[in-house]
């Protein structure tokens, strides 16, 4: 029987490896899964209310910050916006993107085969690593990603203090 | 003694059935291709006379996506390149996938490949595939 339970312990063991490589896995990428909701259904007509029955009541907005010395850039991808739909804001160390992803009307006509892709109203927020200077941020969309160029907050920049011997 | 060995299969099929709930884009997925890192999200629509696909491909430049038509499969290819100027250093979260992806669809008979056209827009790619003016069935008569 020590052969089993050698077995068995084997398997014990697979299992927890998988477990804790999808911990991982959900670690990395759950945050990027955004809740997409119905927007306001007043001009919505029929066909659009049946493609955001059938489309996913999510969608992956995938997001990239990086810190250099003197800014916090963040890249967000939402395909298929129009930029003055995203509505950016930054309050002390957090982001907030939100906006409505909308069904095109010509997009609506016809029978839809497959729908994976999400629409409605969603929003995201993103902690950042420093404070920054709100007043002087950048923002950029193209190819469907959003980008952000967020100046640190004056005292937030890394100062290096020469040390001298009086 | 009664020993309860698991199945390790039903195990693997118990996690990738909760992996599909989660991320369904990294479920088996016949139009994904095996070599690609991520798949684009795609919806298609069948009008009277054509089918539209739109797939969601933020970040990749028209430039780099490549499709063909070959014995009724499209193939949609492309890839997602790292900005050039910027080193790997810095960064506090990363959930952007790079690299290649690809997804191909079997389509109907009635495409017409011949005037399938391509336009790519804020990040989603628009494909119309205009169907061929179906052959009217005959009929044959019979004489004697």
């Amino acid at each position: 029987m020590a052969a089993l339970a050698d077995l068995r312990g084997g398997l014990d063991r697979a299992w927890e490896n998988i477990q804790s490589g999808w911990r991982t896995l959900v670690a990395r990428a759950e945050q990027a899964i955004t809740r997409f909701r119905p927007g306001e259904a007043a001009e919505q007509d029929e066909d659009t209310r049946a493609l955001l029955r059938s489309s996913p009541g999510w969608g992956l907005l995938a997001a990239e910050v990086r810190e250099t010395a003197e800014e916090v850039s963040v890249r967000l991808e939402i395909p298929g916006m129009e930029p003055g739909a995203l509505d950016v804001t930054v309050q002390d160390d957090l982001l907030r993107v939100s906006g409505e992803k909308r069904a095109a009307r010509e997009q609506t006509r016809g029978a839809y085969h497959i729908t994976e892709r999400a629409y409605g109203c969603f929003e995201r927020t993103l902690r950042l690593p420093a404070r920054v200077d709100s007043e002087r941020a950048q923002a950029d969309y193209r190819h469907g990603v959003l980008t952000l160029r967020l100046p640190k907050h004056a005292n937030a920049v890394s100062r290096r203090i020469e040390v001298t011997r009086t | 003694m009664s020993l309860i060995l698991r199945d390790p299969w039903q195990l693997l099929d118990q996690w990738r059935r909760e992996m599909d709930q989660v991320l369904p884009q990294a479920r088996d997925d016949e139009t994904r291709v095996v070599g690609s890192s991520w798949a684009p999200a795609v919806d298609i629509r069948e009008e009277d006379d054509r089918y539209v696909l739109h797939a969601d491909i933020p970040g990749v430049k028209p430039e780099d996506i490549e499709i063909s038509m070959d014995k009724g499969v499209l193939t949609i290819r492309g890839e997602r390149k790292h900005t050039m100027e910027e080193s790997k250093e810095g960064y506090h979260r990363q959930e952007r996938q790079h690299g290649v992806f690809m997804r191909r669809f079997a389509l109907p008979e009635t495409v017409n490949a011949e005037a399938i056209s391509a336009t790519s827009k804020d990040g989603v790619l628009e494909l119309t595939l205009p169907k061929t003016a179906e052959p009217q069935p005959r009929k044959i008569k019979v004489t004697h």
